[in-house]
Order: structure tokens, then C-alpha cells, then sequence
């Protein structure tokens, strides 16, 4: 389900009238049926890999943090993978359709194809297995039980992760080589469809089981609980990346619904769909068509639309976590905040600690530092630099361009880092130099878009050299529809008193009246949006 | 107006308060996009005189008006009064005698085009590049393949014609069935009207529309409300794409901001119709009515026109963002039954936009090399 969609507004509505209504407990049931059905909206099948996520660290988090699982978790945890893979995967739901007014059901199909029966019984197995294995893994010594079950939980999230995203790019690839070695070679297609949002949610999971081996987390002992933590629908496809610890207590206990977080809850699903809607949808066609011609570009062209797209992927993906927020704060749950300006930054560091908050944290936390980070010497702190880096870069998709993406940020941050080290910059550089800065790093950073969003390495090279040799010309493509050339204005003033605001609550504290035209200006810019055609979320399919 | 600080946030006042100081910011909100609406309104308001076109801002910000609004506008009392567009394709054999109906004296062959903006194109390219071929090129704007087929019906045996040619675009095979142009396009309503067909049993049940010509349109859309109303009340039975939302004018029309909202929904809820017989995915939906209307279409004109001696040819045209979905559908029963046809993917695969104009037609040496085998095609057909 898409935010930007008349069907998710009513899945809203519903969801927040029904949870105003809920004690806590019947709250987070209903959370976690409104997750699935918000999930299940794109692909029922898939949800069978998130339970068996959560099956596993479940399992696993109380196997490393407590030492052993009770029965009762046991055999709710069996009982919950079985019935979701007869539900999700033996039932075929999409025989299931609304015609003339009515529901139609081919029986025939519905109970299953031998692909659907096959998983049900490999998971019934699986579990017989694992629970008969349960017996003497408690044998063994507390050591090896925890690094068991930190192992268990990181090879069933990994090899998830890895078969559904990344086996076509490796297989692409594999073939790619062979050929240019002069053997043509066909390796099997499995036609697999990568599942939205399995990046953000197996990297959630896997922070679980990570926190608890550490000793920062105490397992949960409530299934269902932890399930909605897996599964928790405003940012289960697109992020935030929450961490255990942060989210999961919230869910742990009532929540207090205040005027003050529904007001910026509200503030922030405007803001965002302003962001998505006006701009993100708005520049889309000009992107598109400097990205996606074969024809004569020019610098104006390249400069221009890559300029373009950063504002693109900017309203896109923050536009996405402003209305995930939004939309938990509206249930009484705040997320971190994933953005802060980040285009104002003035130095690749600066950058990453301002875009995508919650998956450059999450590296940090989870990668670079147990690395080493920089308490080891400087060679191998510009080695583990560009090994997160690149492995943040394919993170996001799939394709070479990513990883070349993820290389140049990590040579960004070394560049930096040696250059900082270097000269020894003063800790407030004058105005004109922090302004300089930002230039000089947004330009970088806009460099760094190109790569990202390049569909050929040829298209790479052409670009770069278009760049470098200031290839002359007018501008080609289309220019941006109405509500991004209204919205663009907008954003950059609220983008401007976001840095120099002192909190995020910063809209709230203006002038009535401006607060006012701001949000007029915004629903105008949505409206322009809105009668045009819209696009899914980028991010999506990362 | 004393501005809130950060000590004074709108979270910690009271709950009076906080109640009273939402509702002057959206006051505010308010007074902003009534200025807003008005603003735009008078700047950007739709040149009354139909021969004058409007400015882009202008058109866009007009868009979301109701279908009859745009109508009302668009028809004077005559037709030199009326927008040009008013006489569009109208099924109007008056209107066909306009092209030639036999092989022009120095040429061999004839061939007739039923369609759409790409048939039109096919037309020019065999004028321009087959000279010893005569081209009878009848069309509409956006014609869906029932217009198609009923122009193709109403003009048998008026001609002399070697070949006809009948297009089908993927892009508005979904609106097959519509009964009207201006329901099959929301932004720039098309007038003319055309049969709806139902299927009974094996056969085709024709409903003719109560209005046919571009004078009863005039006629009921000026003067008499009941015919106009016997015509909704068709649309509302039989066209797939009637909303009354988006066709009867209504107070909505005022204001400009409302007309956006009505042209967002009209996006909606038009994909939300398209969607039930085209998914990007998997093609089109082979148990729609639109798909087992258009088969027996299909069959029909090969039927009628074989019957007069006539090389019928089905031409396929894929549009981009489609891929070859329409190629899969109608391919296998073309072949089954013996039809000729053009499939324009051999020619310009969907997957290749060089071979595509920015609005999406096809590139002129790709007409002319569709041109040529259409041509090929009829004459390899009328030896056998």
C-alpha cells in the first residue's frame, strides 16, 4: 500500500479510529493484523519471509539473551510459522477478486499449487527439526548457545536477503564475466521478485539479535509484541531503520496519544506528502527523460537534470519517512528522524550524519565499528571507511552503479578525512568558507547522484565526459510540471529555517499567519501533485 | 500578531488554547487558498471565444472542469461559432465521402484506415511513400476499436477499396465500449459519439448512441435538456467510463482548486478502470468484456470485409510503457483465424524509445517502413 494512495487514507482512518478505541494490548493486535493487511496489500506471499525473520530472532533473542526458549514461546513461535506459511503461501489468494460487486473465489486454485504445499511442508519440518534440535542445544555450554543462536539469526536474515535481492545480480554478473572471458554461459533464471522494504526490515530484525548478543538488550518474552516491532507498518518498507531498542519498549507498554503529537504528526504526513507528491512526482518526467535519452546531451542537460534528481530522491525518500513519522505520531510513537538538510551539509561527513540518519547509524553502529572504526591506524581506518561505504552502496540495489555509488562515497569520507587531518581546518571557518563549503560538497554530492542513478556504465562515462568537457547547449528536456516549480520554492525556505531551527518543532513556532500560508502553499503544490499521474516511492525498491 | 516562541510552543498551552490557536493557522490556510483560488481564476481564466486556444497554464488549470462544462463551451449555436474539435470524428458518412472511395487514375491499389491518431499516421505514410497506392484514411481522435469498427461497418460497400486496415492501440483498448470521446479523454473531451456492442452469444448486440451527429449533440446540449439527459442516461448504462463526477457540471466547476482535486480523482478512478483490463504485469485481462467484445470484433471485420472482396488487415499498435501485451492477446487468434495483420513491435519494440516521438507516436521512418508492409501485406493476400 502506498501512502500517496486514496486507499491507504482510508486504511488510516480506520487503523487510528480503532486505536483510539483499544486498550494497549488489543491496540498492538491490531496493529500487527493492520501491518500484515498494509504489507499483504503489495504481495501476501512475501509476508511469509517477514514471519520467518521473526520466527527466527524471536527464537534466537531469547535463546542468546536467556539462555533457553519456554514452552509456551516455543510452541506459539511453531504454531505461528506454520499457519503463516499455510495462509501465506498454500493459499492462493490471488484467485481471490472483487467482481460485479461481489466476491469471487476460484476454489479449484485457492487451496494451492505444489510450489505453496512444498513450503508448508519444508516449514512443518523445519520446525520439527528445530524443536528436536532445542533439546541439545541446551546442552551445550552458554558461549556457544549465544554465538549459535547469533549465528542462526544473521544466516536466516542474510541468506534471505541475499537470494531475494542479490542472486539475479550475481548470477547477471557471474554471466557478464564468463562472456567476457568468451564463454557464453546461461545460468538458471529463477525470475525472482525482490520483496519491497526487505532491506529496512531484515536490517531492523538483525539489530535485535545483534543488541542482546552485546548485552544492551533484554530479549522480549511476548511474541505477538515483538512481531508488530518486525512488522510495525508506518516505516516496515521504507525506514526509518528503527532500533530494538528504541521502538520495541514503545510497543512494550501503553502509549499517551497528545494533542502536541497529533498536531505534528499531522504537520509532518502534509510535509511529507508535500515533499512526494509536489516535488518528488513533479521533477520525475524531467529526470526520466535526461536519464533515459540515447540522443546529443549536453552539460545543461546532465548538470541541470542530475541537479533535478537530488531534489527527486530528496523528496522522495524524506518525503517517505516525514509521513512514517507522521503517521506514528499520530499512535503515539515517535520514530528518529531520518533527514536533517541534509543538502546544507559542508563536508561528506557532515552529509551522512544528516541523509538517511537511520541506515548511516546503523552502519556505524553494526559495520564500521566493529571493524575497528578509527581506533586502529589510519590505513585501516580509510579500509573500513570504504568497506562500509561500498557496502552501504549495494545495500541499496542490486546493480554495479550502487557499488560504484557506495565506492565514491566511501572515497568522499576518506578524501575528507585525510584532507581534515591534513590542514587542520578551524573548528568555525568564517561565512564565506562555510558557505564555500556547502557549494564545493553539494557539488560532490550531486556527482555521487549521477552515479547512483546512471542505468549503464556507458551512460556514466558519457555523463562524466560531458561534465568534464563542458559540452555545449541549451537544455533538452521538459521542465518540471507546475507543483514541483510551486513546491521547489517552498521547500527551500522550509529547508532554510530547519538549519537554522534548534529542534525539529521549528514550523511550529512561527508566525500563525505564515504558518498558515506555508500550509496552504503545500496543499496548493499536493493539489497540482494530485492531478497528475503518481509514482511509486523510489526507495521501495531498495 | 505576537509570534509564538519557543517558550510559548503550541504543545504546552492550554487546551482552550491549543484549540484556538489551530484554528487560526488554519484560518490563515484557508484565507491563503480562497486568494489562492481567485488568483488563479483571474489570471488563468479560459479564453471565452473558442477560436482563441489557451495558454498552457491556462489549459492546465482547466482541465479538472466538468465534461459538460467543456462541452457548453466548446459548441456555439453553428459550427463556425463551435471550437474546431467539435467536428472530430463524428461516424458520419458525409464526413467519409471526403476521402476518395476508388483507385485514383495512374495507381493500383486502394486501401482504406479505420483509427486513431497511429492509423491517421499509417494513412500519410502510404500516401507519401507507396505511389502506386490509394489511401482512404478514416479517423478520430483517440478512436477506441469499437469506433473503429462501426466506421469500418458504416463505410462498407461506399468504397472501392483493395484492403482495410483496422487499428487497435493498447493504450485505449481499455476504453472499447465507451460510447463517447469525451469520456474516453477526461482532459480534452472529444465529442463525437459511437456504438457500444454487447455480446450475445456468439454475435455482436449494437446500441447505437441517442445522439450521432455533431448537430443533435448541438442541438441537445443547447436546446433541449431531455435529449440530453436520455443521452447521460445511456452513458450512465452502457459507458464504462461515465462518472458523473467527472461528467455533469456542478458548482465544482467554479472553483480552481476543486477542478484539481476533480482532475486527481479523474486520474484515480479512470487507472482504477483501466487497471481491470490492463495490468502492467500481466497484460491484458483475457475474461473482460473489453478484450471478448474486441475478439469478436475482430472477427466480425475480417468476416464483413472478406465478404466484399476486401484484404482485411488488423494493425497492432504497442504503445511504449506496454510492452508487446497487446501482441500476446490478439496474436494467437489473428493467426488462428487467418487474419493478416502489423504488428508495429516488429517495427519499434517498446523497449527501445529512439524509435518514439516525445508524445509517444512512432518516428516517421517507422510509419513509412509500417507503411510499406501494410501495403505488402494487402497486396500479397489480394493474389491469393
Amino acid at each position: 500500500m502506498l501512502f500517496n494512495t486514496v486507499e491507504f487514507f482510508i486504511f488510516l482512518v480506520l487503523v487510528y479510529g480503532l486505536y483510539r478505541v483499544l486498550d494497549w494490548r488489543s491496540q498492538n493486535r491490531m496493529l500487527l493484523v493492520a501491518s500484515y493487511l498494509f504489507y499483504g496489500w503489495w504481495d501476501i506471499r512475501f509476508l511469509f519471509l517477514i514471519v520467518i525473520s521473526t520466527v527466527v530472532d524471536f527464537c534466537t533473542g531469547l535463546l542468546i539473551g536467556h539462555g533457553r526458549i519456554d514452552l509456551q514461546a516455543r510452541r506459539l513461535a511453531s504454531a505461528y510459522g506454520i499457519l503463516a506459511a499455510f495462509i501465506f503461501t498454500t493459499l492462493q489468494w490471488r484467485v481471490v477478486t472483487w467482481q460485479n460487486g461481489s466476491l469471487q473465489v476460484d476454489w479449484s486454485t485457492f487451496f494451492g499449487e505444489p510450489l505453496g504445499w512444498s513450503v508448508l511442508g519444508g516449514t512443518i519440518a523445519l520446525t520439527l527439526l528445530a524443536n528436536f534440535g532445542y533439546r541439545f542445544v541446551l546442552k551445550m555450554p552458554e558461549a556457544r548457545r549465544r554465538t549459535l543462536g547469533l549465528t542462526l539469526s544473521m544466516v536466516t536474515n542474510l541468506v534471505i536477503l541475499g537470494f531475494f535481492k542479490y542472486f539475479n545480480f550475481f548470477i547477471d554478473s557471474a554471466e557478464g564475466l564468463f562472456q567476457t572471458l568468451g564463454a557464453n554461459v546461461e545460468f538458471l533464471d529463477l525470475g525472482i521478485i525482490l520483496p519491497v522494504g526487505i532491506s529496512f526490515y531484515t536490517f531492523q530484525t538483525m539489530s535485535y539479535t545483534i543488541d542482546i548478543y552485546r548485552g544492551k538488550l533484554e530479549p522480549t518474552p511476548r511474541f505477538l509484541d515483538f512481531a508488530l516491532f518486525v512488522t510495525y507498518f508506518p516505516q516496515l518498507v521504507a525506514g526509518p531503520i528503527e532500533r530494538a531498542n528504541h521502538l520495541l519498549p514503545k510497543l512494550l507498554g501503553p502509549r499517551r496519544l497528545s494533542f502536541g503529537g497529533t498536531a505534528h504528526g499531522l504537520h509532518l504526513i502534509l510535509v511529507g506528502l508535500f515533499k512526494k507528491v509536489a516535488i518528488a512526482d513533479g521533477v520525475a518526467v524531467t529526470v526520466n527523460q535526461v536519464y533515459g535519452s540515447s540522443g546529443q546531451i549536453t552539460f545543461t542537460d546532465v548538470a541541470v537534470g542530475t541537479l533535478i534528481f537530488a531534489l527527486q530522491i530528496y523528496g522522495d525518500f524524506s518525503g517517505y519517512s516525514d509521513i512514517a513519522r507522521g503517521v506514528s505520531s499520530l499512535l503515539g510513537i515517535r520514530l528518529m528522524n531520518n533527514f536533517n538538510v541534509p543538502y546544507l551539509s559542508q563536508s561528506p561527513q557532515e552529509f551522512w550524519r544528516r541523509w538517511h540518519i537511520s541506515l548511516s547509524t546503523w552502519l556505524r553502529d553494526y559495520l564500521y565499528i566493529p571493524l575497528g572504526g578509527s581506533r586502529l591506524s589510519p590505513v585501516r581506518t580509510y579500509v573500513n571507511l570504504m568497506t562500509t561505504m561500498v557496502l552501504g552502496g549495494l545495500w541499496h540495489g542490486a546493480a554495479w552503479n550502487f557499488v560504484l555509488w557506495g565506492f565514491y562515497q566511501g572515497v568522499l569520507l576518506c578524501g575528507h578525512r585525510f584532507w581534515s587531518r591534513l590542514v587542520n581546518p578551524p573548528r568555525r571557518p568564517p561565512r564565506w568558507r562555510q558557505v564555500l563549503n556547502t557549494v564545493v560538497c553539494m557539488v560532490a554530492v550531486l556527482y555521487g547522484w549521477l552515479l547512483f542513478r546512471a542505468e549503464s556504465w556507458d551512460q556514466v562515462v558519457g555523463f562524466t565526459g560531458t561534465l568534464l568537457t563542458f559540452s555545449g547547449g541549451s537544455f533538452g528536456a521538459d521542465i518540471p510540471r507546475l507543483s514541483a516549480l510551486v513546491g521547489i520554492p517552498v521547500l527551500l525556505v522550509l529547508d532554510w529555517f530547519a538549519y537554522h531551527g534548534s529542534d525539529e518543532y521549528y514550523y511550529h513556532r512561527l508566525p500563525r499567519p505564515l504558518q498558515g500560508a506555508g500550509y496552504a502553499l503545500m496543499l496548493f503544490a499536493i493539489l497540482l501533485g494530485m492531478s497528475n499521474e503518481t509514482a511509486d516511492f523510489i526507495y521501495f525498491a531498495f | 500578531m505576537k509570534p509564538l516562541t519557543s517558550s510559548t510552543s503550541p504543545f504546552r498551552l492550554r487546551r482552550s488554547s491549543r484549540w484556538a490557536n489551530v484554528a487560526q493557522i488554519w484560518g490563515w490556510a484557508v484565507l491563503a487558498l480562497v486568494g489562492i483560488d481567485v488568483g488563479i481564476n483571474s489570471l488563468f481564466a479560459y479564453p471565452r471565444d473558442v477560436k482563441t486556444p489557451p495558454s498552457n497554464l491556462e489549459l492546465y488549470f482547466d482541465y479538472g472542469r466538468s465534461t459538460e462544462a467543456k462541452l457548453q463551451r466548446m459548441f456555439g449555436p453553428t459550427p463556425e461559432t463551435s471550437a474546431p474539435i467539435t467536428g472530430a470524428g463524428w461516424l458520419d458518412q458525409t464526413q467519409f465521402d471526403r476521402e476518395p472511395n476508388q483507385v485514383e487514375s495512374g495507381k493500383e491499389l486502394m486501401v482504406a484506415t479505420y483509427g486513431m491518431s497511429f492509423s491517421q499516421l499509417l494513412g500519410f505514410a502510404i500516401a507519401r511513400t507507396q505511389d502506386q497506392v490509394t489511401v482512404r484514411n478514416i479517423r478520430a481522435p483517440l478512436a477506441p476499436p469499437n469506433w473503429s469498427y462501426a466506421a469500418f461497418t458504416m463505410d462498407l460497400g461506399n468504397h472501392q477499396a483493395d484492403g482495410a486496415v483496422l487499428t487497435i492501440m493498447s493504450q485505449n483498448l481499455p476504453m472499447l465500449n465507451t460510447m463517447t470521446g469525451s469520456t474516453v479523454a477526461f482532459d480534452t473531451p472529444y465529442p463525437y459519439t459511437h456504438p457500444h456492442y454487447e455480446l450475445a452469444g456468439e454475435d455482436l448486440d449494437t446500441i447505437a448512441p441517442s445522439l450521432i451527429t455533431e448537430t443533435d449533440v448541438r442541438q441537445a446540449l443547447l436546446d433541449s435538456p431531455e435529449q440530453w439527459q436520455t443521452f447521460r442516461q445511456q452513458l450512465e448504462r452502457h459507458d464504462p467510463f461515465y462518472d458523473p463526477l467527472l461528467f455533469r457540471e456542478s458548482w465544482l466547476d467554479r472553483s480552481a482548486l476543486l477542478r484539481l482535486v476533480r482532475r486527481g480523482y479523474a486520474q484515480v478512478s479512470n487507472q482504477g478502470r483501466r487497471n481491470r483490463v490492463y495490468q502492467a504485469k500481466t497484460g491484458f485481462n483475457p475474461e473482460s468484456s473489453q478484450v471478448k467484445i474486441l475478439e469478436a470484433l475482430v472477427r466480425d471485420f475480417a468476416q464483413a470485409a472478406r465478404s466484399q472482396d476486401i484484404v482485411p488487415v488488423i494493425y497492432l499498435v504497442n504503445n511504449i510503457g506496454y510492452q508487446d501485451h497487446l501482441d500476446q492477446l490478439l496474436i494467437p487468434l489473428l493467426e488462428a483465424e487467418g487474419i493478416p495483420y502489423v504488428s508495429s513491435s516488429d517495427f519499434a519494440p517498446t523497449d527501445d524509445p529512439r524509435l518514439f516521438l516525445g508524445d509517444g507516436h512512432f518516428l516517421e521512418e517507422i510509419d513509412e517502413a509500417i507503411a510499406a508492409e501494410v501495403v505488402n501485406v494487402v497486396r500479397q493476400n489480394r493474389q491469393q
